[in-house]
């Protein structure tokens, strides 16, 4: 890769991982009483946000592993936001979301960068199951994750038994990530956007821009958690 | 791999996932036991019970506002022998549970609206909703 380009993509894992980071830290935070506490936020942000940011990343862009730069530009920024007293297990679960969205979507059959995806129907209907598979195994993967590394890091005791009779509730509360999913994907990769050829903006225009996105992100989460 | 037969394979699996993980979370909203009594190794108490026998603390974490019941007042109350050696398994109504030891239980709570197990010194990964047993080992 070009010396230019690699900068270029620095600049947009940097700015989408900022805003995928902010997202996590205000959303995530949202408190739910009565009725609503039941509310699937912990779904929203894996299956829709996290799972739509790093697709339409993936479409924009067309490289892979980005978007596992993405998830730990996320994942720092929610380790820099004092939300709970176990950080490092939410940002670590941030980027082995990230590691699953690799996994899944370098595969050359779902190559949702290269493959020609129209708005037909079968088009819609293969992205609707990949974002079943996809926001389910993304949001499984993450809610496992902190359900390890969170005893482990906090107490230093991890009990399997514990971890066993709670793995039914984790795969039934990811029902709420695969539907969620169902939907991003196809937003992700067919929704018309304006057509923009990232390499064809000016240096000034692109990192001035990405460089104004990001910093407003972590001066954002900043303000909220500090201020 | 052809177009129609890497549908048909993606179909099969979302749809499994979605159908089993749906039926799973429907399960996992059925109390797993009677969400009217809270059992501390094998004493029962009443959640209105609870509520004449023990005095209310409204507490603070994370400048959230509760208010509920000192735990270690309850776990006295059961008489556990060797209670600061012991290990307690929190139970909740959904399966849900978690192994806390006695230093964590000390300055803990459990509310009295939601039955929630609350742990200041614990991440909220430990704490415990409609709670129904302490099991102590």
């Amino acid at each position: 890769m070009e010396k230019k380009n690699a900068y270029r993509l620095l600049a947009g894992i940097i700015v989408i991982g900022s805003i995928w980071g902010m997202l996590e830290c205000i959303l995530g935070s949202i408190k739910f009483s009565g009725t609503l506490e039941a509310f699937p936020m912990g779904a929203l942000l894996g299956g829709f946000v996290g799972l739509g940011l790093m697709s339409f990343s993936r479409r924009m862009f067309q490289v892979r592993w980005m978007q596992l730069g993405m998830a730990v530009v996320a994942g720092i920024l929610r380790f820099w936001a004092p939300v709970g007293t176990c950080v490092i297990c939410s940002a670590l679960a941030i980027v082995a979301e990230g590691l699953v969205f690799e996994l899944i979507f370098n595969r050359p059959t779902f190559n949702i960068a290269n493959r020609g995806w129209t708005t037909q129907r079968s088009s819609i209907m293969t992205l609707g199951f990949l974002g079943v598979v996809a926001g389910f195994t993304i949001y499984f993967t993450g809610y496992v994750f902190t359900q390890i590394m969170t005893p482990v890091i906090t107490t230093g005791i991890f009990t399997p038994a514990n971890f066993i009779a709670v793995l039914p509730l984790i795969y039934g509360k990811s029902f709420f990530a695969a539907a969620l999913g169902a939907l991003a994907l196809p937003i992700a990769v067919l929704a018309k956007v304006p057509s923009i050829n990232l390499q064809n903006i000016p240096n000034k225009h692109y990192y001035g821009t990405a460089s104004s996105i990001s910093v407003m992100c972590w001066v954002v989460v900043f303000a909220f958690y500090y201020l | 791999m052809n177009p129609s037969r890497m549908n048909i394979i993606l179909g099969v699996l979302a749809s499994v996932i979605l159908v089993s993980s749906l039926a799973v979370y429907a399960y996992s909203l059925t109390p797993i036991g009677d969400t009217s009594l809270l059992v501390v190794d094998g004493n029962q108490y009443t959640w209105d019970e609870l509520g004449g026998m023990f005095a209310e603390v409204n507490f603070v974490i994370d400048e959230d506002e509760y208010v509920g019941y000192s735990m270690a007042d309850i776990i006295l109350d059961a008489g556990i022998e060797d209670h600061q050696g012991a290990s307690y398994k929190f139970i909740g109504a959904d399966g849900y549970q978690k192994d806390v030891q006695w230093k964590d239980i000390e300055n803990a709570f459990i509310t009295d609206i939601d039955h929630k197990a609350v742990f200041p010194g614990l991440t909220k990964s430990f704490w415990v909703r409609d709670l129904i047993e302490i099991r102590v080992n």
